[in-house]
C-alpha cells in the first residue's frame, strides 16, 4: 500500500503548478489586454477564480473515490459505454492539446531562437523527450515536475520583478471595470490555461492523503495564478494596454526590455526563453502523459508505455497541421472552449449521478 | 550475455553523445557576422534613387513615392577596441573600426535587403544601439519604420531612436575623440544625459508605448551636429498622429522633465531678479503632484512642481545673497519666471495637438467615464488636448549657495 501511495500533497501541487505554467505565458498578456484594456489583471484574476471553481468541482469528486482514477469510477457512475465515449473524447482533446502546444513552442523557438532549424526538428525533439519520459511511472513523473518547478518559478519571478521596476502605474488604472461580454470572454480564455490541472485525476490514486487533493490543486492554481497575474501586470505596466495588444509575445518583450543595473545585465530574454523551454516541457509532459494513460485505459493496455509510443505520430501530425501562427492561436482557443464544454458536461453528469446514487451506496457500505 | 549487452548499449549511447561535441549545426562565427551598430535614415533624393538595386522588387512596380537612404555602421571584427590603451599605435588609428555603407530603398526592410546584397557576411541587428532619422523622415510617415523594427526580433527596445537636424547620415561619419566607434559615442552620450538628468529615458520601447497610447503623444531626442564632430541634444522632437510636428529648446527638456517629475534635475535656469541681479539656479531634485478633474464637461489639470535647488551663480548686483529672506525672494522670482517657460511649453504642445506629458493617460486612468464617452481613437484626445485648461504652480526650495558666504 505504501509503495504506491507516495505522492505528498506538496508534490501534487508542484505537478499541477508546473503543468499550468507553460507555453501560454508568452502571449497571455495580449489576450488579457485585448479584452480588458488597462484592467487586464482584473480579467486574469477572474479567470483564475473561474478555474479554481472548476478545479474544485473536479477534485472534490475525485477525492470521494481515493482508490481509483476518474476513468475507473466513471464506469461505475455513468456506465461503461458513456464513460468510454468520454474517455475517447478527452483523449482526443489531450492529443490535440499536446500537438498544438508543441506547435506553439516550435513557432516561438523558430522566430526568436533557432532561425535556421526547421520547426519539425524542434517540435519532434520536444515530443520525443515527452514520449521517452512518459514511459516512467507516475511517481517518477511527479519527481520530474517537482525537480523543475523551482527552476521555472524562481527565474520567472526574478525577471518579471526586474521588468516591473520600470513600469508606469498609470497604465494599470482604472483597475476595475464593469464586466462586459468581452470581459467574460477574456476571463474564460484565461481559465483555458488552467485546464491542464486535469492532471489531478491521475495523481489522486497515488496520493498519500487523497483528501488533500483539492487543497493541493488550489495551492498550485493560486501560485501559478499569481505568476500569470504578475506577468500581465508587468507587461501592461511596462507597455500600456494599447502597445501590449500589438505585440505577439508581450512577456518576451518585457523580458527583453528588462535590464539590471543600467546595461550591466541586458537581454534577459535569452535566460527567459531557456526557462520557458523547461516550462513548456513540463506542460507538454503532463498533457502527453495524460493522453498516454487515457489511451491505455481505452484499450486496456497493461501500462502506458506502449500507448505513449502510439500517440507520438498523432501529436506530431497535429503539430504540423496549422498553416500559420494565427491558425495555431485560433485553434488553441477553439480547443480550449471545446474542452471546457466537454469537461463541464462530463463533470455535470458524474456529479449528478454521484448525488443520485450516493444514498444507496451508503446503505451498502 | 548480460555484460555484453550492457557494453553494447553503452557504446551506442557514447557514439550518439559524441555527435553533441560538434556544437551547434548552424553556428555563425563572430568574424562572419556583419554586426550593424548604428543606422541612419534619410529621405533619398531622386538621383540617389536612380541607383537603387532591384532586390526586393522590380522597377515596374508602383510603390509609395517617398524613398529612403540608409547608412549603416558595421563593426569590423578585430578592429573594435575592447578597452583603452590600444589606440596608441599609428596604424591602429588609421584603420577604422567600422565600415560605413550607404544604400537606398523604398522602406527600411527594402534598404536592408539591398544592403545584404552588397556585403558578404549576413547582417545582424542584435547589436544595433542607435538609429538616427532625419527630420524629413520624422515629419513624414514613421509607421513602416516602426512596423519593421517592431517585427524584427533582433531589435532591442532599449535602442535609441534620434531625430537629427539636417542629414542623419552625417552622424555615422563623425569621429569623436572620446570613443573610437561613433555610434558607441552617441550611445554613451545619451546614457550619460539620462544619468545626469539632461534627458528622459526615452528608448525606442518608450517611444512605441507612447505612440500606441491614446492619451499620450510620443517624443524623441532631437540632436544636431556642431563643428562636424560635436553632437548636441537640441531638444525634444514631438509627434502628433505618428508625425513629428515641432521641436523644443534644450531648456524646455528641463521643463518637460519637471512636469513629469523626473529625477535627477539636470538643468540650470538663468534669470533676472528685481533686487538681486542675475542668478543661475541649478535644479537637483524634482517632484510633481498632479490633480485632475472634469470641470464643465472639460478635463482640467493642475501640476504642482516642487524643486530642490542650489544657487549656482549670482552677478550684476550690489546686494549680497546672504540671508534666508534673500533666498526666499529668489525662489519666488524663479517660481513666477520659470512658470512662464513651463506653461509656454504646454501651450505650444497644445497648439500642435501633441500631448507629450501624457495628460490624456491621467484622464483615462482617473476619469474613465469621461474617457469612454469622448474618446474613440487617439486623434480624439489630441483634439481635445488643445482646448483643456492646465494650471502650473512651481515651488522652488533653495538649500545651498556653494562655498561663497556673501
Amino acid at each position: 500500500m505504501n509503495a504506491t501511495r507516495q505522492i505528498t500533497t506538496l508534490r501534487t501541487a508542484a505537478v499541477i503548478g508546473s503543468t499550468i505554467i507553460g507555453v501560454g505565458i508568452l502571449s497571455f498578456p495580449r489576450y488579457m489586454a485585448a479584452t480588458g484594456g488597462s484592467s487586464a489583471p482584473f480579467v486574469a484574476f477572474s479567470g483564475i477564480v473561474i478555474s479554481i471553481a472548476c478545479f474544485w468541482l473536479l477534485a472534490s469528486l475525485c477525492r470521494r473515490f481515493p482508490r481509483e482514477s476518474l476513468f475507473v469510477f466513471s464506469r461505475r457512475l455513468i456506465g461503461k459505454p458513456l464513460s468510454f465515449v468520454f474517455a475517447v473524447l478527452i483523449l482526443l482533446i489531450f492529443v490535440l492539446l499536446t500537438g498544438l502546444t508543441a506547435r506553439q513552442f516550435g513557432d516561438v523557438a523558430t522566430t526568436v531562437l533557432f532561425k535556421k532549424t526547421p520547426i519539425e526538428a524542434t517540435v519532434f525533439l520536444m515530443l520525443l523527450i515527452c514520449q521517452l519520459s512518459s514511459r516512467r511511472d507516475v511517481i517518477k513523473f511527479t519527481y520530474i515536475h517537482f525537480f523543475y518547478l523551482p527552476l521555472i518559478i524562481g527565474p520567472i519571478l526574478f525577471i518579471t520583478l526586474i521588468s516591473m521596476r520600470n513600469m508606469d502605474l498609470l497604465n494599470l488604472q482604472p483597475v476595475l471595470v464593469m464586466p462586459s461580454a468581452a470581459f467574460w470572454r477574456g476571463a474564460v480564455e484565461a481559465s483555458f490555461l488552467f485546464q491542464s490541472s486535469f492532471i489531478i485525476v491521475l495523481l489522486v490514486p497515488f496520493m498519500q492523503k487523497p483528501k488533500q487533493a483539492v487543497r493541493a490543486g488550489v495551492l498550485a492554481i493560486a501560485v501559478a495564478g499569481i505568476i500569470y497575474l504578475l506577468i500581465v501586470v508587468a507587461a501592461i505596466g511596462l507597455f500600456g494596454s494599447e502597445e501590449t495588444k500589438l505585440l505577439i509575445y508581450p512577456t518576451l518583450e518585457s523580458a527583453r526590455s528588462a535590464a539590471v543595473g543600467e546595461g550591466f545585465l541586458e537581454r534577459l530574454d535569452a535566460i527567459f526563453i531557456v526557462l520557458w523551454v523547461i516550462s513548456v516541457f513540463t506542460t507538454l509532459y503532463s498533457t502527453y502523459y495524460l493522453a498516454a494513460c487515457l489511451l491505455q485505459q481505452v484499450f486496456a493496455f497493461r501500462d502506458q508505455r506502449i500507448s505513449s509510443t502510439l500517440i507520438l505520430p498523432f501529436t506530431f501530425v497535429m503539430a504540423a497541421f496549422p498553416a500559420n501562427v494565427f491558425e495555431t492561436y485560433t485553434w488553441s482557443l477553439a480547443l480550449g472552449a471545446a474542452s471546457m464544454i466537454l469537461l463541464s458536461v462530463y463533470l455535470f453528469l458524474l456529479w449528478s449521478m454521484y448525488l443520485i446514487r450516493r444514498p444507496r451506496k451508503r446503505g451498502a457500505a | 550475455m548480460r555484460p555484453v549487452r550492457k557494453f553494447c548499449s553503452a557504446a551506442v549511447a557514447l557514439a550518439i553523445l559524441t555527435l553533441l561535441l560538434a556544437g551547434c549545426w548552424d553556428q555563425v562565427e563572430i568574424e562572419d557576422r556583419a554586426l550593424v551598430l548604428g543606422l541612419s535614415i534619410d529621405a533619398a533624393t531622386p538621383e540617389e534613387m536612380a541607383t537603387e538595386e532591384q532586390v526586393t522588387h522590380l522597377d515596374n512596380m508602383k510603390l509609395p513615392g517617398h524613398a529612403i537612404s540608409v547608412t549603416a555602421q558595421i563593426a569590423v571584427p578585430g578592429r573594435v577596441p575592447l578597452g583603452p590603451g590600444s589606440g596608441s599605435s599609428s596604424d591602429g588609428a588609421k584603420a577604422s573600426p567600422v565600415w560605413v555603407v550607404t544604400v537606398t530603398g523604398h522602406t527600411l526592410d527594402d534598404a536592408m535587403n539591398n544592403l545584404q546584397q552588397q556585403i558578404a557576411d549576413p547582417r545582424y541587428l542584435v547589436h544595433l544601439r542607435v538609429i538616427v532619422i532625419s527630420e524629413t523622415i520624422a515629419r513624414g510617415r514613421l509607421d513602416e519604420l516602426n512596423d519593421y523594427l517592431r517585427r524584427n526580433p533582433e531589435i532591442r527596445r532599449r535602442t535609441w531612436l534620434l531625430v537629427s537636424e539636417g542629414r542623419a547620415s552625417r552622424f555615422m561619419d563623425v569621429e569623436p575623440p572620446l570613443q573610437r566607434v561613433p555610434t558607441l559615442y552617441i550611445l554613451s552620450m545619451m546614457e550619460k544625459a539620462v544619468a545626469s538628468g539632461k534627458f528622459p529615458r526615452d528608448y525606442l520601447g518608450r517611444f512605441w508605448s507612447a505612440d500606441s497610447k491614446w492619451g499620450e503623444s510620443a517624443y524623441l531626442p532631437y540632436v544636431a551636429l556642431r563643428d562636424k564632430e560635436n553632437i548636441l541634444i537640441e531638444g525634444l522632437a514631438y509627434f502628433s498622429g505618428n508625425r513629428m510636428v515641432n521641436t523644443t529648446k534644450p531648456l524646455e527638456i528641463g521643463a518637460f522633465m519637471a512636469v513629469q517629475g523626473m529625477d535627477p534635475g539636470g538643468y540650470s535656469a538663468l534669470f533676472k531678479t528685481r533686487e538681486y541681479g542675475n542668478v543661475i539656479i541649478k535644479t537637483n531634485r524634482r517632484f510633481t503632484k498632479t490633480t485632475s478633474s472634469i470641470r464643465d464637461g472639460k478635463p482640467y489639470l493642475k501640476y504642482e512642481l516642487y524643486f530642490e535647488g542650489d544657487l549656482d551663480e549670482h552677478f550684476d548686483s550690489k546686494k549680497p545673497v546672504s540671508s534666508a529672506a534673500a533666498l526666499h525672494k529668489i525662489e519666488q522670482e524663479f517660481n513666477t519666471q520659470i512658470k512662464g517657460v513651463v506653461s509656454g511649453l504646454i501651450g505650444r504642445t497644445q497648439k500642435d495637438h501633441s500631448d507629450i506629458f501624457g495628460m490624456g493617460e491621467l484622464i483615462r486612468a482617473r476619469h474613465p467615464g469621461y474617457w469612454k464617452q469622448h474618446i474613440r481613437e487617439k486623434k480624439d484626445w489630441e483634439d481635445i488636448y488643445s482646448g483643456i485648461t492646465v494650471d502650473v504652480e512651481l515651488h522652488m526650495h533653495l538649500q545651498r549657495v556653494g562655498l561663497k558666504g556673501r
